[in-house]
């Protein structure tokens, strides 16, 4: 049997995850709510003084909210947003960041052996050996 | 001995997992979705809902949703997927429609993708097509395919989602 790997694309998966994500997030907090105790959308909505209508298409997803919306609708429900970020690991990204350069040391050595020193110089400091 | 895995014409979906993410449903198209997934969803805008994740997009989350094992419904009044008359069933998302049937408990059939916007009436125009006539579009496939019994399965929605 066939199979077919559905792929949008790292950045339009990533992008499109992240938001469902985080309408997925708002919407286990407000059933868990609900399971303890009644609450309305119409609370929320008059909690923040917006619409019935306009909570639920947010919290369905049906509409793009700004961060401060997703914090003030899990503050009206007694909840708050954790975000974090990270690294992705190497190998896990299709695209990885680029490496850190760090510049290369300067070293610069000059050897006397007419009157038996030694001097190196390295970043500007100087030792002398005799 | 047909079976949905040793039928020639479904195809199983996979899609990219993230970190601590496993397969716990399965999802397995048939050439009609195929031709959806590939031909008409990346060609299709955002409907009269004007959701922020295009219908491609779209379409990965509810399958990521599916394979990965969220929950499809949250109590009354949050369902992405619905049973319908007859043993069909429906994924949703803003602008799709998704019509197929489940096969075995976590095994979803998906018999073809439409348009959210095309089974609604806009003012005084009719919908492009019913809901009853999806899901006897659906009945229809699964009739004419080559499957041993039970085709499908039943049961309460905790048992087979």
């Amino acid at each position: 049997m066939p199979s077919f790997e559905f792929d949008i694309g790292e950045q339009a998966r990533i992008g499109s995850r992240f938001i469902a994500h985080v309408r997925d997030e708002i919407q286990r907090a407000l059933f868990s709510e609900k399971s303890a105790r009644k609450i309305t959308q119409q609370q929320i909505a008059e909690e923040l003084g917006t619409s019935r209508a306009v909570i639920n298409r947010q919290i369905m997803g049906l509409e793009n909210m700004t961060l401060r919306r997703v914090a003030e609708i899990l503050w009206a429900i007694g909840w708050e947003p954790h975000f974090e970020v990270r690294r992705i690991p190497v190998g896990e990204n299709q695209h990885p960041a680029p490496q850190l350069i760090t510049p290369a040391l300067s070293i610069k050595a000059t050897a006397s052996t007419t009157n038996g020193t030694v001097s190196i110089v390295q970043n500007n400091l100087r030792a002398v050996a005799r | 001995m047909a079976t949905l895995d040793n039928i020639p014409i479904t195809t199983k979906i996979t899609i990219s997992l993230g970190r601590r993410e496993f397969e716990e449903r399965q999802f397995y198209a048939l050439p009609a979705f195929m031709n959806d997934l590939r031909n008409v969803v990346p060609a299709l805008q955002t409907g009269r809902l004007d959701a922020p994740l295009s219908p491609l997009e779209q379409l990965d989350d509810i399958l990521h949703r599916w394979i990965i094992g969220k929950p499809m419904r949250y109590g009354r009044w949050l369902n992405d997927l619905s049973p319908q008359d007859s043993e069909t069933w429906e994924l949703k998302t803003a602008d799709l429609r998704i019509f197929g049937w489940i096969y075995r408990p976590k095994i979803f059939v998906g018999a073809f993708i439409g348009y959210t916007d095309h089974y609604k009436r806009h003012g005084n125009q009719p919908a492009v097509e019913s809901y009853d006539a999806a899901r006897n579009r659906v009945i229809e496939i699964r009739n004419r395919l080559d499957l041993d019994e039970p085709k499908f399965a039943t049961g309460v929605f905790d048992a087979l989602v």
